[in-house]
């Protein structure tokens, strides 16, 4: 030291000797307040990113194009040249955070091939060449010149040079059109650039007309269609990746700007779903920042505790120096910073080696937490909470240091007081919060409320002073029952521990930390099982295809053939009305492929299943184009008009063919099916009349069909229709008598006198009254069955009414959610009279399902319009702000544990090195070393075991208390009762972790303080 | 190097008077003096002598201001330890009291170098805006420990602890040092070094000192020793003559050679000569 050396230069060099003097503390304690600072700035900068990353989540998971700015307009060039304008015009004001527009012309337009008329839609789409293989020609780029599709060419007999003239119903003019090239339709309309726009809609128009699909051409030539029809123009322009990065309220903003100068333009309309995905984030948002603030909060007292820990057991080692600086009549001021000046230079230089280590830990975990590209940056938030974590682990460090800066010492007894005091007020200030939160209804469970994540903390603050308290009674009462013992070791070990009841209460830190731990690991498996539940639930199956299904194919035998196992696929159709959804599903793979949670209904899904399907007779099914009726009237019956009704199942039409006069005695009937049945036809029923209206022959008619055939390619082929078996038909009214069963016919006793006015009904069974089904509370609630048939009327497949009888209620259904019913598939399409229009068929597959089986059903013609997949919903909630919440508690309170853990062995090796000559007085005294390490090791295994013992049951109680209330799904789970219980399993592994741990602790703590003691030596009295 | 001697500046003036001290206990307070009347005048080196527990160090800490006595007067000069407010005593002990306890490590922050202990030990009064007369260099120089200055204190012997915790508890140059056991667990050469030491400090600072020791060679070494036996002053010397001491009150506290004469209990009749008193045993006298 020069002599002049400034006192400043002087009290750092002696300041940073005291520092290098008590590494392992000054390490210790810098750890911890790294932490603590690291712990208050992560919660602001993690909220920064994960506000982000939840938004851009969010629009990403949004259905394709929900998020988009679409302009939408209708018209020919001079509004095409509008809408580019608005484009543009959108762009400008978007800055920078919108995409290139999209711009589209669709035309829908009809042409004749050979007297068979077609539609197709002429359309033309920004870089639509890109997103088609070309098969054969050239694309066009001639007036006039369009692409078809291959399949398109092939059905109608088209080919490259073909000429086409396009019009439309109402049409008085034609467009000509040559064809300059074929190409290929995409796999999949379900990506970026179709944003499941359902422009190939091949096979599906209603007969005559067959659906081709679109021609592809240019704008100029799509716009041409307006000479014939009027085109739809739209500009679909999605926000850029990124664009989230500006937040949801600057989103908003810009929305509402383009669309309040675009909405005055005429005829544009301005739509865009990004209001409501940015609303739903900011609510998911909401819930994580309340979730992660709790935490957050907690980390951060749980450092200072911590922080407050290690600056009480560092006290010894900075006592000498206070004494110095009393004895040498230090000013208060001077002996303050003598006792503080330390440990806060740590905590101050921890400051920015917190922060630091929070943007680490955020950038490392960005990729794993966070959507991609979801920056993270230090924020002022992130620095002022920084700043303000070190200030309160000064403000500890000052606390804890009190008797080293206080004008006189206390006496023993004043200590115990004032540790009874602070204990009084943690213990009251955990039990005033946990009031204030199970009064205000936050802990009970009806309702979720992020702030129930406050309760552990105080739960385990409250329940770890009682319980380590207790824990000192106990031991104290070892202690009097050991007084004769010659167990050594716990004799020693019994009376350290005992006596020293402030070694006890320093294991609060790791009693809380166990709590928050097991906590953390509670909620955070918890919700994942939920979200892993609710999203397969969403689904319905592991993946789920929508499928477009040309008609005449029966989707339930193309999966059952391209599926033979029969437990790796499933046929299901849904239909979604006012009333509710239905959902249709082949029941007997329904168990092997649908997820299902065991909890969600009494009986196991294979018995509801079985339950769905009951046996019925097949029904009358035929093909061919004539059919034939054998009859046998009664003798003296007037002659009858009868109406046969039937349905085509290939173009799921009714018909009605009127076949008469059939007179008495037993005659056969052919008749024409008028080319409606090449494929399968079901005949619904038979409707007799009086051929002569006036008729009035009032006695019972016997009626009976003895034989029915099918004619094609000139043979007839007898047509089953139940006869001879019991319960085969029905008829309406109930006056008519059904006999039977009869050996080789089916007989009706008709009333003569209801003869004249028709609507009489012979219907085959081929249905049960009502089909059984699953249905949900809300769609009883909403339609409540009526008594005494217990039967709810909701839509068929096709629209019309359906009967259903439940045979379980349920709180919710896969994929359709909370309103509606589950019937058997094949039953509810035998159900229909009308066109399936509006239904979607799907394949669901098993998580075991091989590709293959889409291979094989797009060789039956079906495409795939899109796979849904749970892994991906899964992945999309694992980016909610919610899971995100849980995932960096999950992460961090094991910080929090190894931290709480080292200041404990810190603790315990610290108080060793100062019981070197206790325990040099035990060796004289004749105790063996193996002993004296045995107590040391009994010693540290009893305060740790009582930190684990108390922090296990409190972390139990915690689970068991706040997880029932925790928030875990924004946006609800679709009426899918989740899960409130703590999760075993994880919760034991936890545990099992730290008593290993522990274990460890015990193992170190021992061997360090043997170590010290015997490199000690008595020295000069102290 | 030499120091100036100060016009006005003298060692401080003690005066202890009906002293009583208890220390409070679990089991009850323990009596660890039981009227202890003792004056040292300014400049005066005292040794504090007596058997272990006889209430030597507490005396020392009473002096130094540690605590208040449960009776009687502790006086250093004007100011009376007991009624002085915790800053007061703080300010005193900045620049007239320096007390140096048992263990020289006690004294000391073992990784700071010698040099930045004796700074150290004059920043309060450096932050009570008392500027020190001599530096630190100056100061181990002084006192013959320069060669120790640069070294941490963690490295040194016991003994040149010792000196070097001497020399830190006079850097402000204090009016009065209390010494605790200077030389115990030394022998030899470190011994006599610290003595010499001892001695040095209170002829070249002319600063009253007292010292608390068992050993009877550092007693010999300073002017005056003051015997402490239960709780009482019972003896003191004056250049190697022992004396036995009246209190206040008219007890006289009997040196132990002689209660062999006169054991507890004794009836001793005093009789008052013109210059002398005599006692005599009653059993010795003629009925």
């Amino acid at each position: 030291m020069a002599e002049d050396s400034p006192d400043r230069v002087i009290r750092a060099r002696i300041l940073l000797s005291a520092i290098r003097s008590r590494r392992a503390a000054s390490a210790m304690l810098f750890l911890v307040a790294v932490l603590a600072v690291a712990a208050a700035a992560i919660g602001p900068m993690f909220l920064d990113s994960a506000d982000t990353s939840v938004l851009t989540s969010t629009m990403r998971s949004a259905p394709l194009g929900e998020a988009d700015l679409s302009i939408l307009t209708s018209g020919s060039g001079a509004q095409m040249v509008r809408l580019t304008s608005a484009a543009a015009t959108a762009d400008e004001l978007g800055a920078g955070r919108l995409g290139r527009a999209l711009l589209t012309v669709d035309a829908g337009t009809r042409f004749l091939v050979d007297g068979q008329q077609y539609e197709a839609d002429v359309l033309a789409r920004s870089d639509l060449t890109r997103h088609l293989a070309l098969v054969d020609g050239t694309w066009p780029v001639q007036p006039g010149q369009v692409a078809i599709s291959e399949r398109s060419a092939a059905t109608a007999h088209l080919g490259i040079g073909s000429r086409v003239q396009l019009t439309e119903p109402h049409a008085s003019t034609r467009l000509p059109v040559t064809i300059s090239a074929l190409y290929r339709q995409p796999a999949t309309e379900n990506d970026d650039y179709w944003k499941g726009n359902d422009y190939f809609t091949y096979g599906s128009a209603a007969p005559p007309v067959v659906a081709l699909d679109p021609l592809v051409t240019t704008f100029s030539t799509a716009l041409e269609t307006s000479r014939i029809t009027s085109p739809q123009l739209s500009a679909d322009i999605a926000w850029r990746q990124g664009a989230s990065l500006a937040g949801g309220a600057a989103l908003q903003s810009t929305l509402a700007t383009i669309t309040s100068r675009l909405a005055s333009q005429d005829g544009l309309t301005v739509t865009s779903g990004l209001g409501a995905i940015v609303l739903a984030a900011r609510h998911d948002d909401g819930l994580m920042s309340a979730v992660v603030g709790a935490i957050a909060l907690q980390l951060i007292l749980l450092s200072l505790l911590i922080l407050y820990a290690v600056g009480r057991s560092t006290v010894l080692d900075r006592r000498q120096e206070a004494q110095f600086a009393r004895r040498h009549g230090f000013p208060r001021s001077a002996s303050f910073a003598l006792a503080v000046g330390e440990p806060a230079a740590l905590i101050a230089a921890a400051l920015p080696v917190g922060l630091v280590a929070a943007w680490g830990a955020l950038v490392i975990l960005n990729h794993t937490l966070f959507a991609p590209g979801t920056p993270v940056t230090l924020s002022g938030a992130a620095l002022a909470g920084a700043i303000a974590a070190t200030l309160a682990g000064i403000l500890a460090m000052a606390m804890a240091s009190f008797e080293l800066w206080r004008s006189r010492p206390s006496a023993a007894r004043q200590g115990r007081a004032a540790g009874a005091a602070v204990d009084a007020v943690a213990v009251a200030l955990a039990l005033i919060g946990l009031v204030s939160l199970l009064t205000k209804g936050s802990l009970d469970g009806t309702a979720s409320d992020p702030v129930a994540s406050l309760g552990p903390g105080l739960l385990a603050l409250g329940a770890g002073v009682v319980g380590l308290r207790l824990a000192s009674l106990a031991i104290a009462a070892f202690i009097a029952r050991t007084g004769e013992s010659n167990r050594v070791a716990w004799f020693l070990a019994l009376r350290h521990v005992g006596r020293r009841p402030s070694v006890l209460r320093q294991l609060l830190p790791l009693t809380v930390a166990t709590a928050v731990l097991l906590f953390s690991v509670g909620s955070f498996f918890l919700a994942s099982s939920n979200r892993r539940e609710v999203a397969y639930f969403s689904v319905g199956a592991a993946r789920v295809a929508t499928l477009d299904v040309p008609h005449g194919v029966d989707v339930e035998a193309a999966v059952r053939r391209a599926d033979p196992s029969g437990h790796e696929a499933m046929a299901a159709a849904y239909y979604s009305s006012p009333t509710g959804e239905l959902l249709a599903v082949d029941s007997s793979r329904l168990a092997s492929v649908a997820y299902w949670p065991s909890s969600l209904s009494r009986e196991p899904l294979d018995v509801l299943a079985r339950r769905l399907a009951p046996r019925v007779a097949p029904g009358v099914r035929f093909t061919g184009n004539r059919l034939r009726l054998a009859l046998d009237v009664e003798h003296g019956t007037p002659p009858i008009a009868l109406e046969v009704n039937f349905f085509d199942e290939k173009y799921q039409e009714s018909q009605t063919i009127v076949v008469g006069p059939i007179v008495a005695g037993r005659h056969r009937y052919a008749f024409s099916l008028s080319g409606a049945c090449p494929a399968t036809c079901r005949l619904i029923n038979l409707s007799p009349q009086w051929a002569n209206p006036n008729e009035n022959y009032a006695k019972p008619v016997r009626f009976a069909v003895t034989a029915i055939a099918s004619e094609r390619g000139g043979h007839w082929r007898a047509v089953a229709f139940g006869v001879g078996k019991p319960a085969t038909w029905q008829a309406q009214p109930s006056s008519i008598k059904v006999e039977g069963p009869l050996p080789g016919e089916v007989a009706f006793v008709i009333p003569g006198g209801q003869l004249p006015y028709g609507g009489l009904l012979l219907i085959p069974v081929d249905l049960p009254a009502a089909l059984p089904g699953i249905v949900t509370n809300g769609a009883v609630r909403a339609y409540p069955p009526t008594p005494p048939s217990k039967v709810l009327t909701l839509e068929g497949l096709d629209g019309a009414p359906l009967d259903v009888k439940p045979v379980a209620e349920v709180s919710t259904l896969p994929l359709i959610g909370d309103a509606g019913a589950m019937v058997d598939l094949a039953l509810a399409q035998r159900a229909i009279t009308g066109t399936e229009t509006d239904t979607t068929f799907q394949v669901w597959l098993a998580p075991s399902a091989s590709s293959s089986i889409l291979t094989r059903l797009r060789a039956e013609g079906i495409t795939v319009s899109s796979i849904t997949r749970a892994s991906g919903r899964l992945g999309a909630l694992d980016r909610s702000g919610l899971a995100l919440a849980y995932a960096v508690a999950l992460l961090v309170s094991p910080i929090a544990m190894l931290l709480a853990i080292a200041t404990v062995v810190f603790i315990i090796v610290a108080d060793g090195r100062g019981r070197r000559r206790e325990i040099a007085a035990l060796s004289i005294a004749g105790v063996p070393a193996r002993a004296v390490r045995r107590s040391l090791a009994l010693e540290s295994a009893m305060v740790l075991g009582v930190a684990l013992v108390v922090g296990s049951v409190v972390g139990y109680l915690a689970d068991t208390l706040a997880l029932a209330s925790l928030p875990q799904f924004a946006a609800g789970t679709g009426g899918l009762a989740i899960s409130r219980a703590v999760p075993v399993v994880p919760f034991a592994c936890a545990i099992g972790v730290l008593a290993l741990a522990l274990a460890l602790c015990v193992e170190i703590t021992t061997r360090f303080v043997m170590r010290a003691a015997r490199a000690g030596d008595l020295g000069e009295t102290s | 190097m030499t120091l100036a001697p100060r016009p006005t500046v003298r060692g401080a003036e003690v005066h202890l008077a009906g002293v009583v001290h208890l220390y409070p206990s679990l089991e009850g307070d323990v009596v660890a003096l039981r009227g202890v009347d003792l004056d040292i005048t300014p400049g005066e080196s005292v040794a504090l002598l007596g058997p272990s527990g006889a209430g030597k160090s507490t005396v020392l800490a009473l002096l130094a201001g540690e605590f208040s006595p449960s009776a009687g007067t502790v006086r250093i000069d004007e100011h009376d330890l007991g009624r002085l407010s915790g800053d007061a005593l703080a300010r005193l002990r900045s620049q007239h009291i320096s007390l140096i306890v048992q263990g020289a490590s006690a004294n000391l922050l073992l990784y700071a170098t010698a040099q930045e202990n004796v700074w150290f030990a004059q920043h309060g009064a450096r932050r009570r805006n008392a500027r020190p007369e001599l530096g630190p260099t100056e100061l181990l120089e002084l006192f013959g420990v320069a060669g120790l200055a640069h070294r941490r204190v963690g490295q040194l012997s016991f003994g040149e602890r010792q000196r070097v915790a001497l020399v830190a508890g006079v850097a402000v140059r204090p009016r009065l040092l209390l010494v605790d056991e200077p030389t115990s667990q030394l022998t030899g050469v470190e011994r006599d070094r610290v003595i010499d030491t001892i001695i040095s400090i209170h002829e070249q600072l002319e600063l009253t000192v007292v010292v608390v020791t068992h050993d009877a060679e550092v007693a010999a070494r300073l002017e005056r020793t003051v015997t402490i036996r239960d709780g009482r002053v019972g003896a003191e010397g004056r250049y190697g003559t022992e004396y036995a001491v009246v209190g206040r009150d008219g007890s006289l506290h009997l040196p132990p050679d002689v209660l062999d004469l006169l054991p507890p209990d004794s009836l001793v009749r005093v009789i008052r000569h013109q210059d002398a008193v005599e006692l005599r045993r009653a059993d010795e006298e003629a009925p």
